[in-house]
């Protein structure tokens, strides 16, 4: 069943079709915004709202246009409303190495360097190019459905792709040439 | 990779650096049940319209409610003499029930509401839960416990009169109850099933 007819369904009254947006929805949500705040609780905290926000305002909704465009659209105001919010955002990028090792207790310790080195990468980018970034290569948008999400043109919008592409690979580039 | 486009010119060992970047990125991150029944419950706090939307859907379908009714009514009352007299029984009515997988919900009359006797037989599960429209289909908010012989899982749950939908969640597993009368307007691909309780229904 689509988005639009489960929406449909909410509409309707029935609450199950909710949930099953939710559960359609919600490991993308939290993985981008865990990926674009580098802290899981304000992450969870974040698409929890978001969600609360798209369930009130779901009548709201364009029948014939993209759910997920719609409710990513929401969920990037809000990691910006969070980002905007909290000024010790890389001490707080530091403080969740221990998060990120016990996530991946299991790996290998290569693996797990790499990991780490590549959360403090991005959250050295600039907020708009991180974003851009993950829309683009993580979630895989196409540029139309990112300037819908963002606001941005989609010409902007490549531009901060490509130098979120050359960031990363200077601040990489290093940990590559010291690792095995 | 779709990356490429932004970086035709680039060396390849720069790429395939971007490559390990979206691979480790693109890693789910876990969600944790809890922090998922909580949100639902959130939203299910802030919905006031799901009952009125119900009532709507039961006025739609009076021969699909007609005809769970009586399928209701007759599944209920063969189960029922296994369930509730199960102590008094003889040898040959546990044969009958330990064929089944689970039992009919038995509504009893209790003020406005109706408890109903919810049973699902799976002793090899290690945990169940009921959910329906009536919890929002959170499966945190119905643990079912365990029956004395450790065979059945059992709920006794107050409801309001009127159609019913429902699963089992047996270890994070929908499933419909065998026993009681498939849900007619199930379209999500979800197994469920349907328990009529007295009164206005």
């Amino acid at each position: 069943m689509s988005d639009a007819a489960l929406v449909r369904r909410v509409l309707e009254g029935d609450p199950r079709a909710f949930t099953l947006l939710v559960d359609r929805h919600l490991q993308p949500c939290l993985r981008f915004a865990t990926r674009m705040l580098g802290n899981r609780q304000d992450a969870e905290d974040v698409t929890q709202e978001t969600l609360l926000r798209a369930h009130r305002a779901i009548a709201t909704f364009d029948l014939e246009g993209n759910f997920r465009t719609w409710l990513f659209a929401i969920l990037v105001n809000r990691c910006r409303t969070s980002l905007l919010q909290r000024s010790r955002y890389v001490r707080r990028v530091l403080t969740d190495d221990n998060a990120i090792l016990d996530a991946t207790a299991d790996d290998q310790a290569g693996a797990t360097e790499l990991r780490i080195e590549i959360e403090r990468a991005m959250a050295h980018l600039d907020p708009d190019q991180r974003e851009a970034f993950l829309l683009k290569h993580v979630e895989q948008l196409g540029y139309d459905e990112m300037a819908a999400v963002t606001g941005a043109g989609v010409s902007a919008l490549k531009m901060r792709v490509k130098r979120a592409c050359e960031r990363l690979q200077e601040l990489l580039g290093e940990v590559n040439d010291v690792a095995p | 990779m779709s990356h490429r486009d932004v970086g035709n010119n680039r060396r390849p060992v720069e790429s395939e650096t971007i490559d390990r970047v979206i691979t480790a990125l693109r890693e789910p991150v876990p969600v944790r049940p809890a922090w998922r029944a909580a949100l639902l419950a959130g939203i299910g706090d802030e919905s006031n319209g799901s009952s009125a939307s119900t009532v709507a859907r039961w006025s739609f379908r009076p021969l699909t409610a007609l005809a769970a009714a009586i399928a209701c009514m007759m599944v209920g009352a063969t189960v029922a003499a296994f369930v509730l007299g199960r102590s008094q029984r003889d040898q040959s009515a546990s044969d009958v029930l330990t064929n089944l997988t689970a039992t009919m919900p038995m509504p009893a009359e209790h003020g406005t509401a109706s408890v109903v006797r919810f049973v699902f037989v799976a002793p090899h599960a290690t945990r169940v839960s009921l959910v329906g429209d009536f919890n929002r289909w959170n499966p945190a908010a119905m643990p079912m416990r365990r029956s004395a012989d450790g065979r059945a899982w059992l709920l006794d749950v107050p409801l309001t009169a009127g159609r019913h939908v429902y699963s089992f969640s047996v270890d994070g597993d929908l499933t419909a109850d065998p026993a009681a009368p498939q849900s007619g307007d199930d379209d999500f691909g979800v197994p469920s099933s349907v328990v009529l309780v007295g009164g206005k229904a």
